[in-house]
């Protein structure tokens, strides 16, 4: 049985009927199109699902979509502003934190919610906030500078 | 097969659904442990009950010396809890080795203990603590301790009728210490080994210790004869732990041979135990 799910997604908002089973990123990909949001391992490990619900970053593999409704979120599709890369996305391609991108927009949803709550965090900090997400192209070094940096500008 | 879906907004409500529905229904808080069970088709119930709107069901208190916490509670907001963080100081920093901050965001400490995985961070910690939990259903509240809440690999005493309601800390009045280690093989994986300890001490050495192996075996387990050997020692500064048990608890592991796990657990048990200690002499 498929029950009603009113989702707001970047600014957006969007009638639905899902089926209990639907996890959110699924949801997002298949039924919105929004398929920044990758699908990596489905076990909540890899982190390339993460959304902003309600300003927490969540593996969105790993919640009901049902348990997302009436909710804010913010996928990497919305970071952008009328054209203008959020200075975190700037920062990815100046410090060259992308190789093959998959785990990018994760990286970036995570870093976005660190910097929402923590705009000026040490490296450390930084590594913790992007925990749960693996790359496994960059060796991570390129992505914590571009976090860094970007935390710089936005301070600015 | 049709998959109804609930959401009670309170305790009671939940607990009705459970009654009605009983082995057909299952409840789901922050799914960070269920949802791969229902995409595995591991577990496939008819009755979804989602406990993630029981508002009244997130909380964290102090009452009569005791520390209370609500089973909808997160992780997050157990981590960023003024009140853990000064009351308990020492659990309030297990929980950042718990996943990553994503996985703290939306799993809850119910659905931690309910889920019952050996490995996992928060049953052993709360044992040695000596934590009781309250379990509800339909017309009953009973509080018991976690120990014998937990009786197996992801099992417990819950029956199809009951859920968590509340997880209940008693807050040490002696000078006491507590310390909790794991192994894993990346930082914030589920422990392949783990260790707690919870010391008190007076004039004459340890008055009370509590000591728990975690992950190795089907679940985690008190080591009680350690605790005899503890008790009374420290008066003179050094303590001589031999943290020795049955090595048949201990279960097969994908990535370590037994004899690893075994070895890293007394690492672990000599550490905790040497570190609460001298957290119970600073306090
Ligand atoms: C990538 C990853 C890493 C993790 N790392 C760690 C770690 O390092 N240490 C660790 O301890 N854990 C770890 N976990 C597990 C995590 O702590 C889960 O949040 C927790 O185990 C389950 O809580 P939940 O609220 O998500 O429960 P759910 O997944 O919703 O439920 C789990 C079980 O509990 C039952 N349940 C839930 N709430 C109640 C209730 N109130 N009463 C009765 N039954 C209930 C459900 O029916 C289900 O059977 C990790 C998880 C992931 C995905
Ligand atoms: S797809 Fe969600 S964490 Fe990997
Ligand atoms: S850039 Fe390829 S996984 Fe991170």
């Amino acid at each position: 049985m498929k029950y009603p799910l009113k989702l707001h997604v970047n600014q957006r908002t969007y009638n639905l009927e899902v089926y209990p089973s639907q996890n959110l990123r699924d949801v997002l990909r298949e039924e919105l199109g929004l398929t920044g949001t990758k699908e990596g391992c489905s076990t909540g490990n890899c982190g390339a699902c993460t959304v902003i619900m309600n300003g927490m970053s969540v593996k969105s593999c790993l919640i009901l979509a049902l348990q997302a409704d009436g909710k804010e979120i913010l996928t990497v599709e919305g970071l952008s502003t009328n054209g203008q890369l959020h200075p975190l996305q700037e920062s990815f391609i100046d410090k060259q934190a992308v190789q093959c991108g998959y785990c990018t927009p994760g990286m970036l949803m995570s870093a976005k919610a660190l910097l929402d709550q923590n705009p000026n965090p040490t490296e450390e900090e930084v590594r913790d906030g992007l925990h749960g997400n693996i790359c496994r192209c960059t060796g991570y070094v390129k992505i914590v500078e571009a976090v860094l940096d970007a935390a710089e500008k936005i301070g600015q | 097969m049709n998959m109804f879906y609930y959401e009670p907004k309170t305790f009671q409500e939940a607990c009705d659904l459970l009654n009605k529905y009983q082995d057909d229904a299952k409840l789901i808080a922050g799914g960070q442990s269920l949802m791969i069970l229902l995409r595995q088709k591991v577990v496939v119930p008819e009755h979804l009950i989602n406990l993630k709107n029981i508002k009244e069901g997130a909380y964290i208190k102090e009452e009569g010396g005791e520390l209370k916490i609500g089973a909808l509670t997160t992780h997050r907001q157990i981590e960023k809890s003024p009140l853990v963080r000064e009351k308990l100081p020492a659990f309030a920093e297990v929980f950042s080795g718990i996943g990553s901050v994503q996985v703290r965001n939306w799993g809850t400490i119910g659905g931690n203990l309910a889920h019952s995985d050996p490995a996992g961070d928060l049953a052993p910690i709360l044992m040695v603590l000596g934590a009781r939990v309250r379990v509800i259903s339909k017309s009953n509240s009973n509080e018991m301790p976690l120990e014998s809440f937990i009786t197996g690999y992801l099992e417990t005493k819950l029956r199809a009728s009951e859920m968590l309601q509340e997880i209940i800390i008693p807050l040490s009045k002696a000078k006491s210490g507590m310390a909790y280690e794991k192994e894993s093989v990346r930082a914030g994986d589920m422990a392949m080994a783990s260790a707690a300890a919870f010391i008190e001490i007076g004039s004459k050495g340890i008055t009370r210790a509590k000591v728990v192996v975690g992950a190795v075996g089907e679940m985690p387990i008190r080591l009680e004869n350690l605790e005899k050997e503890l008790q009374g020692q420290g008066s003179k500064g050094e303590l001589h732990i031999d943290p020795k048990f049955d090595q048949s608890i201990i279960r097969m592991d994908p990535y370590v041979s037994k004899e690893y796990k075994y070895e890293i657990s007394k690492v672990k048990l000599r550490n905790v135990i040497q570190t609460a200690f001298e957290r119970a002499k600073q306090a």
